[in-house]
């Protein structure tokens, strides 16, 4: 079957999107053949969307050096919003336009974009669009089966309607917070993850497959409500259930597991390298001793049930943490699974890099960006029989398709497209400083 | 029951599934309408159901929350799929069905002649959807897996926690809910290729990409190492300030560092107003970082969870409270939102399940009947659907296949 067109070719995505959830949904639209023009203001600087400032021109101080302002070999260049590490590794496969609807002629042409677009995809505060009339009622009056998914921190309903969030807000507020990390600090103690993000991206995606597909049997657009909460609880559902169906409150369990032990993450030889280890049942258990050598503390048959081993996890795993830090995590997984018992190294970037798994998977790809240069980025996730899944176009410099969008699919004349960047909406740079 | 109606509603689904991923993926698609039939071992049941945490804690496999959560709305059939007859009657089942969701070993449906060559030739619209812990070739592919070595071996956990510290798992089964839901989406982009050609595709699907690919930090911090040499590492000294979790009066909240001359300025207004955002010791936004710290922390711990959370709503601070599973369910925005749905379950009573990611205006998710009990539809799928006799299905049954 190869030749086949994408499954979505031929489907034209507005994406006005920012930071990691929005985008995320946007390429995963691209990956598989949607035409998605990420639109972009030059007057607002999307801050964590394409750098921290629009003034990270050349290279970064060593002591400012962090994954939050990166651009290749830590050098931002003459435009560093076009060498932003994070926005081209999210953003591939997809086209650049310029237009903000706060400026003069904005509003209008981004109207008339939308009107020869399927789908408008978005993840701001509600305001940033309804303040200028381009909320869904108003957008389908220029695009009357349109699909719209909106993706703000917590609803186009409610009374944290307009409240701004990052992941990190979201998980504190759906319990994701409360739930993980290690059991024995103060929960103020915790780092920030970033899951909702990407689930709100992935579930966006869906929905929007679904939308289509109604479209297509009914000629009927919709709204589609996605926030960054309600994505991620339905993957919290134990703990969301225990409280419902319980009264339970769940609190963190760190790495420890309630129905395997030993269950944890152990340090093994090296700087900071460690290895996952799941003994899930008493034949692992036995097979684990046995790689062991049958250590004398491990015949104690307190041991020998999954029960007893619960109960004295923290002495097991001290035992077993003498014996991991003497090996590479690699040996350890390998000797381990061999044997039938469920390990896993914790791979750092380097090692996730060289890992010979994601060789065999095709998993990183070679992509070269015009001002950023060639890299290794990570590649498209799955297979479909008879489609390729490689990256077809790196991540778009600002407003590099303006004459594509405008002139080619919108049709504008020479002179208009002349005002537009006489009026600052078209062009390939940002009209403000820091 | 009635079917409901939605936009997968002419679409069957067979899942065979041992693992969370395709559950769940089956059940996204379930949940607009798409009739899922559940196939699960004789007796035993899928592992699933035996799942803490239990109704009353009493572990009875149709009592478990996860059980009840992911396979709410299937119909439910046993089948000893590794018998000569459960292949046969597996194949039967096959080519009457719209998408196949599997994640058996590597290579055992073609070893059961239940390949997607080999079903594509008798339902040539098949999606079959293969899904996997680390891909279906390769060093990996038969290594055991959890939700813990699948987020080591392929995700975030290196960079999660305190670089004092080991790393530190997520909440709950995320990694695998969100493999789930690719292999959702991946199907729907499947369908919608065979909605225009009428030919089915096999989609090969591992949770190790999608935490690859994911944009949980993963994706970023891939790409930071290939463009400047530099490994991600676990937070370093994570201290009690402003930013992150925050403790008040009465409980947390989650606020951000005002990296930027513009969020200090909003920030000093809210806890300290024009006096505070003026004063020239605040001006610059990266050296006064402790300072601003320490005077959030003071405002903080004056004030409740949702005055804090009420106040940077107003001066456009980022803010949000940290909720337990408690206090969750007596926040005024989720009670107007409820993105959860009651189910009458006949063991348990009213249930209530967060099955809602989003809202679709013309297609709201619908559910019409609670998790399967194991075997609970073999009538409806062996006898009304492909048409055996009661005796037949009582024969098999003695045979053990069903």
């Amino acid at each position: 079957m190869a030749g086949h067109t994408l499954p979505l070719q031929g489907i034209r995505v507005v994406a006005i999107t920012q930071a990691w959830a929005g985008p995320y949904a946007g390429t995963l639209l691209a990956d598989w053949g949607a035409e998605v023009i990420q639109v972009e203001s030059r007057v607002r600087f999307p801050v964590g969307t394409r750098g921290l400032s629009v003034d990270h021109r050349g290279v970064v101080p060593e002591e400012e050096r962090m994954w939050s302002r990166a651009y290749p070999d830590w050098d931002g260049g003459e435009r560093p919003w076009n060498r932003y590490v994070s926005f081209n590794a999210l953003n591939r496969n997809k086209l650049g336009a310029t237009v903000d609807q706060a400026m003069e002629g904005g509003r209008d042409l981004l109207l008339d974009l939308v009107a020869i677009s399927d789908v408008v995809l978005e993840n701001h505060p509600p305001a940033l669009l309804d303040d200028f009339d381009l909320d869904y009622s108003h957008l389908r009056k220029v695009k009357p089966d349109l699909i719209m998914a909106r993706m703000p921190g917590y609803g186009q309903t409610g009374p944290y309607r307009d409240l701004k969030a990052w992941g990190s807000h979201i998980e504190g507020f759906i319990g994701h917070t409360w739930v993980r990390s290690y059991s024995d600090i103060d929960p103020s103690l915790k780092d920030d993850v970033y899951p909702s993000d990407a689930v709100a991206g992935i579930t966006t995606a869906f929905s929007i497959l679904i939308a289509l597909r109604h479209l297509q049997a009914t000629g009927e657009g919709q709204l589609i409500d996605a926030p960054l909460s309600e994505g991620l609880i339905p993957f919290l559902a134990e703990a969301f259930v225990d409280y419902t169906m319980n009264g339970r409150v769940q609190t963190a369990l760190g790495n420890a597991d309630l129905s395997m032990a030993p269950h944890s993450v152990y340090p093994c030889a090296g700087d900071d390298q460690w290895v996952s280890i799941s003994v899930g049942t008493d034949e692992e258990w036995e097979s684990f001793i046995d790689v062991l050598g049958r250590p004398s503390w491990a015949l104690d048959s307190k041991y020998s049930h999954v029960l007893g081993r619960w109960r004295c996890h923290e002495e097991i795993d001290a035992h077993i943490s003498n014996w991991t830090r003497g090996l590479t995590s690699r040996e350890i997984m390998e000797m381990l699974q061999a044997a039938g018992v469920p390990a896993g190294m914790v791979q750092n970037t380097a090692q996730a890099h060289a890992d010979p798994q994601l060789e065999v998977l095709g998993f990183f790809q070679d992509v070269t960006h015009p001002e950023a240069g060639t890299h290794r980025y990570p590649g498209i996730m799955g297979q479909l029989s008879g489609y390729p899944n490689k990256i077809q176009r790196p991540a778009p410099c600002l407003g590099e398709h303006n004459e594509y969008v405008y002139r080619e699919l919108m049709g504008l004349s020479a002179q208009r497209y002349g005002q537009l960047e006489e009026l600052g909406q078209i062009g390939e740079d940002y009209l403000i400083g820091s | 029951m009635s079917n409901i109606i939605g936009p997968l509603s002419e679409l069957r689904v067979l899942e065979i599934s041992r693992e969370l991923p395709g559950a769940y993926c089956a059940r996204a698609l379930g949940a607009f309408g798409a009739k899922v039939i559940h196939v699960e071992a004789p007796r035993t049941g899928n592992k699933i159901r035996r799942v803490a945490p239990f109704y009353k804690d009493l572990p009875q496999h149709n009592r478990g929350a996860l059980h009840n959560h992911v396979n709410l709305g299937k119909l439910g059939i046993t089948l000893d799929v590794e018998s000569g007859v459960g292949k046969r009657l597996l194949k039967e089942l096959a080519r009457n069905a719209d998408i196949l969701v599997e994640d058996q070993p590597a290579g055992a449906m073609e070893e059961k002649g239940l390949g997607y060559t080999d079903l594509a030739e008798i339902n040539p619209g098949l999606v079959m959807t293969s899904l996997s812990n680390f891909g279906r070739k390769g060093p990996y592919r038969d290594y055991k897996a959890s939700e813990l070595i699948l987020s080591g071996l392929s995700g975030p956990l290196y960079i999660t926690g305190a670089l004092d510290r080991e790393p530190v798992k997520a909440g709950g089964r995320i990694v695998q809910f969100q493999a789930g839901m690719v292999a959702a989406l991946l199907t729907m982009m499947a369908v919608r290729s065979r909605d225009f050609t009428g030919v089915g595709s096999r989609i090969d699907l591992s949770t190790m990409e999608t935490q690859s690919g994911s944009a949980d930090r993963w994706i970023p911090v891939l790409a930071l190492y290939s463009q400047t040499g530099a490994i991600a590492e676990r937070t370093r000294g994570i201290v009690l300030a402003g930013a992150g979790v925050v403790p008040t009066r009465d409980g947390y909240i989650n606020t951000l560092n005002p990296t930027t001359p513009s969020r200090l300025k909003r920030v000093l207004n809210m806890i300290g107003g024009p006096e505070l955002a003026d004063s020239p010791e605040f001006a610059n936004p990266v050296q006064s970082l402790a300072m601003v710290n320490e005077e959030f922390l003071l405002w903080s711990l004056q004030h409740y969870t949702a005055e804090a959370v009420d106040a940077g709503m107003r001066h456009g601070v980022m803010i949000g409270p940290v909720h337990t599973h408690e206090t969750l369910h007596r926040d005024a925005h989720m009670l107007l939102r409820r993105p959860w749905v009651q189910v009458e379950h006949p063991e348990i009573g009213e249930q209530a399940l967060p099955v809602r990611p989003a809202q679709l205006s013309a297609t709201p998710m619908q559910v019409s009947r609670p998790a399967p009990r194991l075997g609970e539809h073999n009538r409806d799928v062996y006898c009304e659907d492909l048409g055996y006799s009661r005796s037949d299905l009582a024969r098999l049954g003695r045979m053990g296949v069903v």
